[in-house]
């Protein structure tokens, strides 16, 4: 397990030089003088020009590479030109929002997801079970904004019970977190049914089950907990599209968060601000998977020699 | 056709195919019923009108009729997410199947970019391409696609991986076939099905992911009729006329669910391992 945790941790920073190489190219592969498309359409050609020489972009390209590259290692990502504050900063004042989006619409994820996957996994064949299914199924295939806009209706208009816009309280993030936490719940109660109906068939619980273990002993401790790697290994890969749902769910609700950040980023043309929400955005995804391949050698026994 | 008896045979292959064909096909048929211009063409005298037996949904925010730009929109997104689906497919077959087949350290590298394009949610990578190409329907078809091709480089890879060492291909090449040869006539041929399943599957993803990139403004500028944009265009009226904003997004959600339906039956038919655990 040591062994396959030290690779993990040796392939980090080829994973994070790629990213940032990308985040360079990025601005690089654009057709047409960057300079040009930064500085906006009415800019002068004074305003351009001084605006290569401030990026850099009168110098070669591995100069300008190296130049990206130390800059990056010193937290520095360039001024955003829309705001004319640090781009870096900006980027990682938004994850606040969408880190606390995204644990959060986890939790509600995991905790739905489970419990019902493992209800129909008990319950299979019955009314229950098909309905959990079809659930799931219509979790799987929801457009992330109609989920959204439901919760807006029903939750927020029609009952008034929550906020529907904004990140002030923490009452703001009810209607983001199950937005995106119960379209992430169908995806989990569809692998915790199929685990749970596999590790149930196995001999081990019929073993289990003539010996006199309980029921509630043989679902949980026997059945979820092998059922629990596959489920955990699916958790963890959707914790990054749960970035990417959230760019559709900050923007709907008003969250100020980094997916919003980003699509902005885009509609502005700021590409320093879009190099630095994608660097933050991929450092992200990058450790989150490296936590979970790490709780995943720590959970399966199997993978610890 | 044995796949498509089959396919009706099972529960929800059957309930996929019928989802599917009550919205392709009148999707199909909408210009025998609408004209674009009428689809396109805001009428300010006729704005936000209920439901009627001219306007089977009413008319939306620019006084045009919902139904007509629902079908419209459907052709958009259909169109969209196919090319997605096929620049996806042919890009990442190639790759894949090359990968599994030659070995080396072209090889090597080519998949860990495909891991490290996988490692990232589509969306993320679908945003990159747009940055670099631009906004509007042709950039949005690319990166999609793009976005498409780790998840199908890896199956036919790992299929190809798995034929390599079967008899009938080491004998291919033992007689002298080319390399072309046994990739197109005996590899391509053995990986099809399960690439049939992931592409229907990944339809369905690409129709989501399409959708949601145009409500977030990167796909068709207005006022060309697409699910996504439907929607983010008539968002101020969510509480006044609720239905010219879900109904699109309804739309979204049912062909979606029509082809993960088809997707998992075909899973099931091509897969007799798993049929077999089930009966």
């Amino acid at each position: 397990m040591l062994y396959a945790i030290a690779m993990r941790l040796l392939g980090l920073p080829f994973m994070l030089l790629a990213l940032v190489t990308a985040a360079f190219l990025l601005v690089r592969i654009i057709p047409g003088d960057p300079a040009l498309l930064m500085a906006g359409a009415d800019a002068t050609p004074e305003q351009v020009a001084a605006l290569t020489v401030r990026l850099g972009l009168d110098k070669s390209l591995l100069t300008q590479y190296l130049i990206y590259l130390g800059n990056v290692l010193t937290g520095d990502m360039g001024i955003s030109l829309r705001s004319g504050q640090p781009a870096l900063g900006w980027a990682l004042d938004a994850l606040r929002y969408s880190a606390t989006l995204a644990v959060v619409s986890m939790l509600i994820a995991i905790l739905v997801g489970v419990v019902l996957g493992v209800l129909a996994a008990l319950k299979r064949g019955t009314v229950l079970d098909t309905l959990i299914v079809v659930i799931s199924l219509a979790g799987v295939s929801i457009p992330a904004y109609l989920s959204a806009m439901l919760l807006i209706l029903v939750f927020g208009v029609w009952m008034k019970l929550v906020p529907i816009a904004g990140a002030t309280t923490p009452l703001h993030f009810v209607l983001p977190s199950l937005s995106v936490g119960l379209i992430m719940a169908g995806q989990l109660a569809r692998i915790t049914r199929s685990a749970m109906l596999e590790v149930l068939s196995q001999d081990y619980i019929r073993t289990a089950k003539a010996k006199g273990v309980s029921e509630r002993i043989r679902i949980f401790k026997h059945g979820l907990r092998n059922a629990g790697i596959p489920i955990l290994s699916v958790a963890g890969e959707q914790f990054g599209s749960l970035f990417g749902a959230a760019v559709i769910t900050e923007t709907i609700f008003a969250i100020p968060g980094l997916g919003r950040l980003l699509i902005e980023a885009i509609n502005w043309r700021d590409y320093t601000l879009i190099q630095a929400c994608i660097v933050v955005f991929g450092a992200l995804i990058i450790l989150v998977n490296l936590a979970t391949d790490i709780a995943y050698a720590i959970v399966d026994p199997r993978l610890r020699n | 056709m044995r796949i498509l008896k089959q396919l009706l045979r099972h529960k929800s292959g059957l309930i996929g195919s019928v989802i599917t064909l009550l919205i392709v096909l009148p999707i199909a048929l909408a210009p025998l019923i609408y004209s674009y211009d009428d689809v396109i063409n805001m009428n300010l005298a006729q704005v936000l009108r209920p439901p009627s037996l001219e306007h089977p949904l009413g008319t939306d925010e620019l006084g045009r009729d919902l139904m007509g730009r629902l079908l419209w929109g459907g052709r958009v997104s259909l169109v969209l997410s196919s090319v997605s689906v096929a620049i996806g497919l042919v890009a990442g077959v190639t790759i894949g199947v090359c990968a599994g087949y030659f070995d080396g350290p072209l090889s090597w590298l080519t998949m860990r970019c495909v891991d490290a394009m996988m490692t990232f949610p589509r969306m993320l990578v679908a945003l990159f391409v747009i940055t670099v190409m631009g906004q509007g329907e042709v950039s949005l078809a690319i990166a999609v696609g793009i976005s498409t091709i780790p998840i199908f480089a890896r199956l036919s890879r790992g299929s190809t991986l798995a034929l390599r060492g079967i008899a009938y291909v080491e004998a291919a090449g033992a007689i002298g076939a080319s390399h072309s040869r046994i990739l197109l006539r005996h590899i391509l041929p053995n990986i099809l099905s399960p690439l049939l399943v992931q592409a229907t599957l990944a339809f369905a993803s690409a129709v989501i992911l399409a959708a949601g990139l145009s409500f977030l403004g990167m796909g068709p500028a207005p006022p060309t009729p697409e699910w996504g944009a439907m929607t983010a265009e008539a968002r101020s009226y969510l509480v006044t006329a609720p239905h010219i904003v879900l109904a699109p997004a309804v739309a979204v959600l049912l062909l979606v669910l029509g082809f993960n339906l088809l997707g998992d039956a075909l899973r099931d038919i091509m897969d007799p391992r798993l049929t077999q655990e089930r009966h």
